[in-house]
């Protein structure tokens, strides 16, 4: 079974740990993640190994969150919020088991909300200089 | 990067959305193995893009 777009699966991730001496080690995490792409290029240009994904937490606190609110209803065991951050990309081993998936209109909106957190203007001003450079250079 | 402290509380963050202690998961953790087997020909069924008011056309392909 595939990983799809807008489902949400049990997931494997790497963490950086930090000690008190300072010393950084790569721990394990196991948590419920959203599909945001599952490597045919919605959201970044296709990649058939890989998936970009947003973490779930019952945590309403550090980052900017989206609320479930019809976590029970989707059969999660708490009430969750989905992590609005840049997405993070996963091979697809570290995908274990589906558990639900989350419904259009709410899939749509956190879409909506990557769009919002992506410099989407200066992203666009640097791709027209560089041609603009480029241009140049070959005329 | 997460300090002992923030990695614990994520860890019982985890456990609890899991439905584990952490005792459960920290175990499950441990002993987690690859095992489902992906089709590396996997054909994408592109209905969910409908769903989201886009086409293929809208993918970014891969290039060359």
């Amino acid at each position: 079974m595939e990983a799809v777009i807008g489902e949400i699966w049990v997931a494997t991730i790497p963490i950086l740990h930090k000690n008190k001496n300072g010393d950084i080690s790569v721990l394990l995490q196991k948590r419920p993640v959203l599909i945001l792409d599952d490597g045919r290029g919605l959201i970044v240009e296709e990649d058939k190994r890989n998936y970009h994904i947003l973490k779930l937490t019952t945590q309403n606190d550090l980052y900017k969150r989206k609320v479930i609110s019809n976590w029970r209803d989707l059969g999660l065991l708490k009430k969750s919020y989905i992590r609005l951050e840049m997405p993070i990309k996963l091979e697809k081993e570290q995908l274990e088991k589906k558990l639900t998936e989350l419904p259009r209109e709410q899939l749509l909106e956190i879409y909506s909300e990557i769009y919002k957190l992506i410099n989407i203007n200066s992203l666009k001003k640097m791709f027209i200089k560089y041609n603009q450079i480029s241009l140049r250079k070959n005329i | 990067m997460l300090s002992k402290k923030e990695f614990l509380k994520e860890e019982k963050d985890c456990a609890e959305m899991l439905g584990m202690t952490i005792k459960e998961y920290r175990n499950n953790l441990k002993n987690s193995k690859v095992t489902i087997k992906h089709d590396k020909k996997n054909k994408y069924d592109n209905s969910i893009l409908f769903k989201l008011g886009l086409t293929a056309k809208d993918l970014k392909l891969r290039r060359g």
